[in-house]
């Protein structure tokens, strides 16, 4: 049977309550969110549910828009009355069906669940309207939890709002910011749910280590993601025969077809991880990013974005397939098998046994070539892909700000490890579409990669 | 995380792992299975699972699946004839050539190959969870890609491998059907050999060129010792001459075969059999498994939400229109909940006939809208912080004033004013100027 913790979340209008649901159930549709006034004018629920049995159910509310009028219609306290039946009386009054019909909901969302997330904008100054806000939400007899938000933003005032907070006993209060969550803020959030509701604490803390385990698990899930899509590409390889080559049409097509092919691979990873992290692919701020919408390709294979990857790398030993580009720059991002893989051939031998290098042979015997990916375009994905997956783990579903890679992007040298790790698929282009034990082994070799870049 | 649960199938993992092969090459419309497995089940590997029950059925995965099982009854029917084929291999090596027979030699040449054989899946089996299937998996899988296997098994085959292999079952199984194959194999050499040794006349003897009689009497009794204590006949004639000695030793030959050879294997057989049946209990899916994460997260999307308390906002009076007599020429000016540090500008304050700041309580807001209401100025200019979110406080105060007109002024950053005009228009105050500049306020008002 599961145990479900009803959990109010209320605060004046605007202040991000339909955000904060957002993030906390990873719900990007949920609600509606704008910067207009009173934009949810219903309670809804919405479900967090975890594998043990532990439902979070919360109630998204309206804002309370007149706290000022709300505390003049509800009166003073009288002698003969608790502060929650003060609450009852207001509610059963005309008042409450026709001035005070937005904030009765609240009220009545109140006195009905097990505890309120008070959610504040710190940014508001802090006035009498806020004052009697918190004078209300406090006498509701629940525990209310405060939750500052937007509290990384410059012009908040967090600490004339804790000291407010603080005069209606309101001492237990959490940093959370909906739009982007600090790491770990969700743990804060719930560890302060614990000490609220003691009677819950073992649900509580349940639902919070499921929260931390799935977030954990996307985290992994990412990385594999990564690091498969990663190991098809670096795996992906045609051969071709040198009279094709001669032919420059026939070989543009190719190229072209490869490219392409590079491309949907790519595309599909982004979309992995979109779909993973539970962002739309539609979204029109991620749209925004040249990955969906087809500009890529020309930021991809272009020869200015790979001359600029391979001057960060350097001129290590391990970035031999540069060559490829230098000796023929109209296969920008694509290395010729003489050219560019020999290195990768003698080394996947080493490594994979000599059936590669057998074939590396005979094809060179029967005058055909292979086509695979430069180790430039391949760190640049890796980058892209790495910054994406990091960038929508730390993002909350409330954000429409458009996703930055440029921002906290691995720089390419550091990113030289995964090469190493990439290295053993250059020798088996089947690795390209099918799975092996020595492919999932390799797939290993370079999560530990991955991992260890942090 | 993988994860347990008793109602897991082979069969739900099969076509959970065959949908997924199928996924990677050709996207499915699935939003009709999405919205039937969120109503199907609660916890998450069943809804996947009957995600992909569904799916199965539509693009024929399910008929594959089913296929392939039937496939195994003639798969069933070639292991049955190679039973047979190497119980006569066997058999033969067991009676050699001609009608004289080491029976120590005969004996060795059993027990040795299938110890041998033993120790080889051991050792698999100790490594087979990192293996894979091992050579006989690789060649199997080979075979099931090839043009050769029909397509229904190249589209299944991989799926059903891999499920095999991350339950670790693909040792045990292969193990069990080799344990089983030649459990029967043994014992249908023994009973071939007792039925030649009734209706033919074998000469059975011990033979050595190096090692004295007495040594070999003294390995057949070693030998008889696991037979006899499993309650076979294992008689070890005394010496050669004994007029018995090579009935006894045809005996002991086939009580042997079926002490060594039969009898590890059934045993192992079973042990094989009561791994794959614990295990069987025991299915997970690997709900981590990047895929299932996928599909989990649209998943959760897509669980209902639920109104609980809607809108019925009785519909707005109409507003009546400020009259009556204005002060003329009066500029009012109210602050209204500006944070401390921003201050009235300086030339309205010098204009304006009176001015408030109100960011007190109910006492204060009523007191200004009682001195509006007792000497209504010809305008009201109320100066509200900008970043500020407008709220139905505000609209209250503002429908309570008394004045010629009214105009808001923003005071903070001006980029604001938009949310502020969108906000007035929304309540029907489009009569409400918005300004963001004291020169500008002072010019209307002037």
């Amino acid at each position: 049977m599961a145990e479900t913790i009803t959990i109010a979340v209320v605060g004046h209008t605007n202040a991000g309550k339909t955000s904060l649901l957002r993030t906390l159930t990873r719900r990007r549709d949920f609600g509606e969110v704008s910067a207009r006034p009173g934009t949810t004018r219903h309670v809804e629920a919405v479900e967090l549910s975890c594998d043990d049995g532990v439902v979070l159910r919360f109630l998204d509310t309206p804002g309370l828009e007149d706290p000022i009028g709300l505390l003049d219609a509800l009166g003073p306290l009288r002698a003969d009355m608790t502060p929650p039946q003060r609450i009852r009386a207001l509610l059963a009054t005309r008042a409450a069906q026709a001035e005070f019909e937005q904030e009765s909901k609240v009220l009545r969302a109140l006195l009905d669940v097990d505890a309120a997330l008070f959610v504040v904008d710190s940014r508001e100054p802090v006035v009498a309207k806020f004052r009697c806000e918190a004078e209300i939400l406090a006498s509701c007899g629940k525990p209310v939890l405060p939750v500052l938000n937007f509290v990384r933003d410059p012009s908040s005032r967090e600490t004339a709002w804790r000291t407010l907070l603080g005069d209606f006993a309101l001492h237990a209060q959490v940093r959370f910011d909906a739009v982007a969550p600090f790491d770990g803020g969700e743990a804060q959030l719930y560890a302060a749910l614990q000490a609220l509701l003691p009677q819950r604490q073992a649900a509580l803390r349940t639902m919070a280590a499921f929260v931390e385990r799935e977030r954990a698990a996307r985290g992994e899930a990412g990385l594999r993601t990564v690091a498969q899509a990663l190991l098809a590409l670096a795996a992906l390889r045609i051969t071709v025969s040198r009279e094709e080559l001669a032919d420059a049409r026939r070989k543009a097509a190719i190229v072209e077809a490869f490219r392409a092919d590079v491309l949907q691979r790519a595309r599909r990873a982004v979309h992995e991880l979109l779909d993973l992290h539970a962002f739309a692919r539609d979204d029109a701020e991620l749209a925004m990013l040249p990955w969906l919408d087809g500009r890529w390709a020309a930021d991809l294979f272009h020869p200015e974005t790979l001359r600029d990857a391979g001057v960060r790398l350097g001129k290590g030993a391990a970035i031999g397939a540069g060559v490829g580009l230098a000796a023929d720059v109209a296969l920008a991002g694509l290395s010729l098998g003489a050219a560019a893989a020999l290195g990768a051939t003698v080394g996947g031998a080493i490594s994979q046994g000599f059936g590669p290098l057998g074939r590396r042979l005979a094809d060179a015997v029967q005058g055909r070539e292979s086509l695979s990916l430069e180790d430039t375009v391949l760190l640049v994905v890796a980058q892209r892909l790495i910054g994406l997956h990091l960038a929508l783990q730390a993002r909350g579903h409330a954000a429409d700000d458009r996703i930055d890679l440029e921002r906290g992007a691995l720089p390419m040298d550091a990113l030289q490890p995964l090469l190493r790790a990439l290295q053993p698929a250059r020798a088996h282009p089947r690795w390209a579409d099918e799975d092996s034990p020595r492919r999932e082994a390799a797939q290993r070799e370079l999560l530990a990669a991955l991992r260890a870049l942090g | 995380m993988a994860s347990g649960n008793d109602g897991l199938t082979l069969q739900d993992l099969l076509l959970t792992e065959a949908v997924k092969d199928f996924e990677t090459h050709t996207p499915l419309r699935d939003d009709d299975a999405l919205i039937e497995a969120l109503s199907a089940a609660a916890d998450r590997s069943s809804r996947l699972v009957a995600r992909a029950r569904r799916l199965a059925a539509d693009t024929g995965l399910a008929a594959d699946a089913a296929r392939l099982r039937d496939g195994m009854v003639t798969l069933g029917i070639v292991v049955a004839g190679g039973v047979f084929l190497l119980a006569g291999l066997v058999t033969l090596a067991l009676l050699g050539e001609g009608r004289r027979i080491n029976a120590v030699a005969a004996m060795a040449l059993l027990v040795a190959p299938n110890l041998l054989g033993i120790l080889a899946w051991l050792a698999y089996a100790a490594l087979g969870a990192r293996a894979g299937a091992g050579l006989a998996g690789r060649a199997v899988a080979a075979l099931a890609r090839s043009r050769w296997a029909g397509a229904h098994v190249r589209r299944i085959w991989p799926a059903a491998a891999r499920v095999l292999d991350a339950q670790g079952l693909t040792a045990w199984a292969l193990g069990g059907l080799n344990h089983l194959v030649w459990t029967l194999v043994y014992t249908l050499a023994a009973f071939a050999v007792a039925a030649v040794f009734s209706f033919s006349r074998y000469q059975l003897a011990w033979e050595t060129t190096i090692l004295s009689p007495q040594a070999l009497q003294e390995i057949a009794r070693v030998i008889a010792w696991l037979p006899r204590h499993i309650g076979l006949p294992a008689p070890v004639p005394e010496t050669l001459d004994d007029p018995q000695a090579s009935q006894m030793l045809g005996v002991w030959l086939i009580a042997g075969t079926l002490a060594y050879g039969a009898l590890p294997r059934v045993l192992l057989a079973l042990l094989c059999g009561a791994v794959l049946a614990a295990r069987r209990r025991r299915l997970t899916l690997d709900i981590d498994d990047p895929y299932h994460r996928r599909v989990l997260a649209r998943l959760e999307a897509l669980a209902p939400t639920r109104v609980i308390d809607d809108e019925h906002a009785a519909p707005a009076s109409p507003r009546e229109r400020a009259e009556g007599r204005f002060e003329a020429g009066t500029l009012a000016l109210v602050g209204f909940e500006l944070p401390p540090e921003v201050a009235l500008p300086a030339a309205l304050l010098a204009r304006a006939a009176w001015s408030e700041r109100l960011d007190g309580g109910i006492a204060e807001r009523q007191a200004v809208l009682r001195r509006l209401a007792e000497h209504p100025p010809a305008r009201l200019l109320l100066a509200c912080h900008a970043p500020s979110t407008p709220d139905r406080g505000t609209l209250r105060f503002l429908e309570s004033a008394r004045a010629g007109g009214i105009a808001l002024l923003l005071l903070g950053d001006g980029a604001h004013a938009a949310r502020w005009r969108d906000w007035l228009d929304a309540a029907g105050r489009a009569d409400i100027a918005v300004l963001t500049d004291a020169d500008e306020a002072l010019a209307a008002h002037g």
